[in-house]
């Protein structure tokens, strides 16, 4: 390899570690929204008794769409309070962590009663989908 | 002196073989195209299976960094769970090492970077061999390393699919094993390694399938017994090295499919249009559609005619991509080669057909890669003095500028795809075990990712498989760890961590300690004996006060590693004392660690995590005897399956469900195609309803069902948008994965089943208005 060409490389190795570094760089530094307000005790308990007032609604759809598959009926039953979590965040403007911690404290709270459950179905996904 | 086209393809030639400079470009691409993830860096992706894959990796990483345990067990997840068995996790890859030091989700789209890089030095690496010219390889390298799946799967959290990236490492390490190159060998068992360990569900079946291919190509283009001879005696080497230094998650991925399979029908397909839109068209500017989601510059493709000039090496990847656009297409094509692959194991638990242009690209790249070969190779040829006249000068350059414009292209769109990614806030660090205990929540998998920053576990579980979970798994208890019998005493935790938990317990008769999670056979206690509650975790404990260490030392995942570090032991033997030869001498000693694996599996027996065979609702499928409350229906069809009975209810339940309840018998081998079809035909004018399924209980095919069993097949349909009036119920098989066509039948008279279905009964639909009103 004459001078030219390892000089080359050696701008080549220069340029690749750059790139790597930028991606690191990019990476460490970004920047993303700030943390909202946190729920006060007050406000957990509100959100805990509200999402579970939601629950033998939500729970009753579930049976409908998927009658008979107790796993499926659970997991609609996520996406059902998930999506709520989601809502009362952006409306509280609140972490949805604080909203899904408070159900949690709720479920933990007091006696869970059916039509409510504290349990999940063990996970038997659907054999199709199509 | 040189004219200066030449001069200048020699300049680009060289430049080309620099790896520093291929390097550097490959980096500035694959930074450019994964821009906007690098600037996401850090937050969470709100998809639903993001949370899912997402959530493994930060437990993986929590077990790492604040354990500093090996990221074995996941407490976190469905109850507990198998980190090492789950074969979505990622845990079980070098890239954990990342994620340890910068953060799971900062480590992220800094692997996605890297897996880009490697997926265009590995194209460059396999294309050039095969095409024979690094400055074709370079160029097309770009088209298969920037393709519009890496994108999508980074969008929506699947950064495991990044593994199909090295395929062409795999189909290189492949052709140089086969020549005899123990390099090439260590690439496939590494690559597989490490495919493996990243939770690579499509790319390890995938990539073994075209490493077979390659192998044949491989060995087809050899010329000469003793050369082909020594060949297959280096790809044997090769195979026997992968599969011990594959051990370490093998052997966990294995047992754990054994113990719950994942069972998955369907015929999914996609029409000869879709894909073209799939492959070529520009994805939308906002992010996700189906069109251009494995994105391929069209324009560059137009190179490809150009390989015709060397068809004999255009050949095979012609042959390939079109087989793999047959596959794609599911079964929409007839006859289906996907289905057919489907039948084969392991295969038969894919689901998305349109992954197979994943590879379709690579075949597709190589042969763009070899039309600007062919192109270049004339420009080289031209001779000095017809330069200036010659066109193939100028049909080199314009070649070049649209390889270049390519190239932007596949930018744009992997920029275009990646921004669907729904990436929010962090949710906070995990808090510290003393300052906010374990335990297990409800849980929601679709939003798994909060529950972990809140130490909980998610008991809800949205695997693809069937993971094997106690019932009595509870998000509310007091505490997580306690005596099965109140009355019995007392256990107060000492220490929690993901892979050991300490358990004082103080017992005034013998009595069971219950944990909050999954038994698995890889619990073992320092006292008393692991025992599984109904699928919980639970330690007999005498009478007394006993400190209880339960440990995860799962034989499969320990053995296994060991098995693997034997492999590449025996591989270093290899290299030192065998002078790198692949012969008969290295397959002796490649196979040790199998014998070792084998002596462990002899040695050290553990029962089997097995998933209780349960219909939809939760009830058993295997059964003595026919009920009494069932109606005997006694009809055997053309393949060995009965129909033994039926029980109906007269009418909908009180929601407007009917629950019905199917009893079968296989007595011999049925084809995987054969599925059940319900038919309810209702009074005249009334819309046909139906609850065909082609698979029992949602647990077996007929193919796969134990023989000579009575199988209890319970399903529910809703009658909601259904005509009042009296319905027959008509129940027959038919071949659901395959021509759709009927599989007829005698009744229990031994008549034949003339519209080859049997009426097991009749029920009502009462009245809209009337079925609405009752609570």
């Amino acid at each position: 390899m004459g001078a030219r060409w390892r000089r080359t490389a050696q701008v080549g190795w220069l340029a690749f570690a750059l790139c790597g570094a930028t991606a690191v760089v990019r990476a460490s530094t970004a920047e993303l929204p700030p943390r909202e307000r946190a729920l006060s005790a007050a406000e957990r308990e509100q959100v805990g008794r509200a999402a579970a007032s939601q629950e033998p609604e939500w729970r009753r759809k579930s049976r409908q769409s998927f009658p008979g598959d107790r796993w499926s009926q659970d997991d609609d039953f996520g996406a059902s309070e998930r999506q709520w979590a989601l809502d009362e965040a952006r409306r509280r403007r609140v972490p949805v962590t604080d909203v899904l911690g408070a159900i949690d404290e709720e479920l933990h709270g007091q006696p869970v009663l059916p039509p409510r459950k504290a349990t999940a179905s063990p996970c038997k996904p659907r054999p199709f989908y199509d | 002196m040189m004219p200066p086209p030449r001069r200048l393809l020699r300049f680009a030639h060289r430049a080309a073989t620099l790896t520093s400079v291929r390097l550097a470009l490959f980096a500035a691409l694959a930074l450019a195209a994964a821009w906007r993830p690098l600037q996401q860096a850090g937050g969470m992706n709100d998809f639903r299976d993001a949370h899912l894959l997402h959530s493994y990796e930060d437990a993986g990483t929590r077990t790492v960094t604040h354990y500093g345990q090996l990221p074995l067990w996941n407490p976190w997840a469905c109850g507990g769970q198998y980190a090492l068995g789950s074969p979505q996790t990622r845990v079980a890859s070098p890239t954990l090492l990342v994620s340890a030091l910068l953060g799971a989700r900062t480590a992220e789209p800094l692997l996605l970077w890297a897996f880009l890089v490697l997926g265009m030095e590995g194209f460059f690496h396999y294309a050039r061999r095969r095409v024979g010219s690094a400055l074709g390889a370079l160029g097309a390298a770009p088209l298969f390393g920037l393709a519009g799946f890496t994108a999508l799967s980074w969008s929506i959290g699947w950064l495991n699919f990044a593994g199909f990236l090295l395929l062409p490492w795999l189909l290189w390490g492949t052709r140089r094993a086969a020549e005899g190159s123990l390099r090439g060998a260590a690439v496939v068992a590494g690559t597989f390694a490490v495919l493996l360990g990243f939770g690579g569900t499509y790319p390890v079946p995938m990539g073994a399938l075209f490493v077979a291919l390659e192998a044949g190509r491989t060995l087809h283009g050899l010329r000469g017994t003793p050369r082909r001879k020594a060949a297959l005696w280096a790809l044997g080497a090769t195979a026997v090295l992968t599969l011990g230094a594959c051990a370490f998650r093998l052997w966990p991925l294995v047992e754990t499919m054994r113990s719950a399979p994942r069972i998955m029908a369907g015929t999914p397909g996609n029409a000869a249009e879709e894909l073209a839109r799939m492959l070529l068209q520009m994805p939308a500017r906002s992010g996700y559609s189906d069109p251009g989601n494995f994105f391929l510059a069209p324009a560059v493709l137009a190179l490809v005619p150009l390989a015709a000039w060397a068809w004999r090496r255009a050949l095979y990847p012609a042959v390939l991509a079109a087989l793999c656009v047959w596959m794609a297409a599911g079964y929409a094509a007839a006859p289906s080669l996907f289905g057919a692959l489907r039948l084969l194991p392991i295969f038969g638990t894919l689901r998305y057909p349109e992954r197979f242009l994943v590879p379709a690209g690579l075949f597709l790249a190589e042969l763009v890669a070899l039309g600007l070969a062919v192109l270049l190779v004339r420009v080289w040829r031209v001779p000095a003095a017809r330069t200036g006249t010659s066109w193939w000068p100028t049909a080199a350059a314009v070649a070049c500028v649209v390889i270049a414009v390519g190239w932007g292209f596949q930018v744009r769109a992997f920029d275009r795809l990646s921004r669907w990614s729904q990436v929010v806030p962090s949710p906070g660090p995990v808090p510290e075990e003393a300052e906010r205990p374990f335990a297990q929540a409800r849980g929601n998998r679709w939003a798994q990712g909060y529950f972990l920053a809140l130490n909980r576990g998610s008991i809800a579980c949205g695997e693809a498989w069937p993971v094997p979970m106690s019932e009595r798994l509870r998000g509310d208890l007091p505490q997580e760890e306690y005596l099965e019998d109140a009355s019995a005493g007392s256990a107060r935790r000492v220490e929690w961590t993901p892979n050991r938990v300490t358990v004082d317990v103080t017992a005034t008769r013998p009595t069971v300690l219950l944990v909050n999670q999954n038994w698995h056979p890889g619990w073992k206690s320092s006292e008393g004996q692991v025992v599984s509650q109904d699928g919980l975790l639970g330690v007999r404990v005498a009478e007394g006060t006993h400190r209880v260490v339960l440990r995860f030392l799962p034989r499969s995942g320990l053995g296994g590693a060991g098995v693997s570090a034997l492999a590449w032991l025996g591989l270093g033997f290899v290299a030192w004392r065998l002078r790198g030869r692949l012969g008969p001498a290295a397959i002796g000693v490649a196979t040790v660690p199998l014998v070792v694996w084998g002596v462990l599996l002899a040695t050290s027996p553990e029962p089997l995590a097995r998933a209780a065979p349960l219909n939809a609702d939760g009830s058993p499928m295997r059964v003595a005897s026919l009920p009494p409350t069932a109606k005997p229906v006694g009809a055997r069809f053309d393949v060995p399956v009965e129909l033994v009975g039926a029980e109906l209810p007269s009418a909908p339940d009180a929601e407007g469900l009917l629950h019905l309840v199917l009893y079968w018998r296989v007595t011999g081998p049925v084809p995987r195609s054969a599925g059940i079809f319900v038919h309810f035909p209702g009074p005249p004018g009334s819309k046909r309803k139906n609850a065909d399924h082609p698979v029992l209980g949602g647990t077996y095919f007929f193919a796969e069902a134990p023989r000579d069993t009575l199988l209890r097949d319970a399903f529910s349909v809703s009658t909601k948008d259904w005509d009042a009036g009296e319905r027959k119920v008509l129940v027959g098989l038919w071949h659901a994965g395959g021509d759709g066509s009927r599989i007829g039948g005698r009744g229990a008279d031994g008549e034949p089943l003339t519209p080859s279905h049997v009426e097991v009964g009749t029920l009502t639909v009462p009245p809209k208005a009337q079925s609405e009103e009752t609570p």
